[in-house]
């Protein structure tokens, strides 16, 4: 009979078991690596935290990268105020360029609240000098509305008193006396306080009543000495002037 | 200002004309040689010129009345200058005021 020997046995047996068991636990650390998968249960303790991996955590913008440049731009703090403040602003990007650009983010944010404070000065101004158009159309065509027997009252006074027209028409009558003046508008000395009873010259005065020779030939009555009652009826036109 | 007598005739309107010469010139006949309308010499004792208050050129229309309805200043507000066609209109219409004629 050939002698047992169990050894050999346990040990395969013992190895069969660990070898998936291997398997599983590497498969598990590298789906929690890759985060690709559910948290494997370990056995032998918790599994590692999200935290300890090396990959960057780019949902809160601290990074490794983020610190070195953030030490950077301290250790170069003199510098970087004049030499970093062209680099654009990106409001999704980390903490580095917020802090780089900190002049420039200053000056956006200065450039945008006074662009705000603008627009809404000028939203603001537009807004109240529409009202105040409106408002002053509204009453315009109240006051209208209300001023218009005022108006009318005011025109028949001065109709009735004559003086706007009279003016008027003196006016008129300097540039075209074609137009339809009042006929004394036309006398020459026709202003106001001419009296006609001492001014000949004032509209309705009475004609002078000289007594002179017509000394025109060719005319009826020539040689004769009368004066203008002779064309008493007829509207009579004189003319004074001399022939020399 | 014949020819705004002829005008006025042709129209029918009846309208005298008269010029009165000034009382220092001593040639009337030289403005019988302008138009056929009598000419009055006037002279210091009578004084026409200073009745009318006038001066040379001025122009005065009369009413049928013969009370003023016109006195138009030689360089006044309204153009009497009878060798402009302005002056003839505005001394016509004037006229037909007198008349009437115009409003």
């Amino acid at each position: 009979m050939s002698p047992h020997n169990p050894r050999p046995l346990e040990a395969t047996l013992k190895h069969r078991s660990l070898i998936p068991m291997a398997l599983l636990a590497l498969f598990a650390v590298g789906c929690e690596t890759a985060e690709l998968g559910p948290k494997p249960v370990w056995a032998g303790g918790d599994a590692p935290a999200l935290s300890d991996t090396s990959l960057p955590d780019i949902s809160s913008g601290d990074s490794a990268v983020t610190t070195d440049t953030d030490a950077a731009t301290e250790d170069d703090a003199s510098t970087a105020e004049t030499s970093v403040t062209d680099i654009p602003v990106t409001e999704t990007s980390s903490d580095v360029t917020v802090t780089v650009d900190a002049d420039a983010a200053t000056d956006a944010a200065t450039d945008g609240a006074t662009d705000g404070a603008t627009d809404a000065a000028t939203d603001a101004a537009t807004d109240a000098a529409t009202d105040a158009a409106t408002d002053a159309a509204t009453d315009g065509a109240t006051e209208d509305v209300e001023g218009t027997p005022d108006a009318t009252e005011d025109t028949a006074t001065e109709d009735a008193e004559g003086t706007p027209d009279a003016d008027a028409d003196a006016d008129t009558a300097a540039v075209d006396i074609s137009s339809d003046l009042a006929s004394e508008d036309l006398a020459q000395a026709d202003v106001e306080g001419c009296d006609p009873d001492s001014d000949p010259t004032c509209a309705g005065a009475l004609a002078p009543t000289w007594q002179l020779a017509n000394v025109a030939q060719e005319t009826a009555g020539f040689g004769e000495t009368y004066g203008l009652e002779a064309y008493t009826g007829t509207v009579t036109v004189l003319a004074l002037l001399t022939g020399g | 200002m014949n020819d705004i007598a002829n005008d006025l005739a042709e129209e029918g309107h009846d309208v005298d004309f008269l010029f009165i010469n000034g009382p220092d010139d001593a040639f009337p006949d030289l403005l019988a040689n302008k138009a056929s309308f009598p000419i009055f010499q006037d002279t210091e004792e009578e004084g026409a010129w200073v009745q009318h208050g006038g001066t040379k050129d001025d122009m005065i229309i009369y009413t049928p009345e013969h009370t003023l309805h016109a006195f138009l200043k030689f360089g006044g507000p309204v153009d009497t200058n009878l060798s402009t066609p302005d002056g003839i209109e505005n001394l016509k219409n004037v006229i037909l005021q007198a008349l009437g004629a115009l409003p």
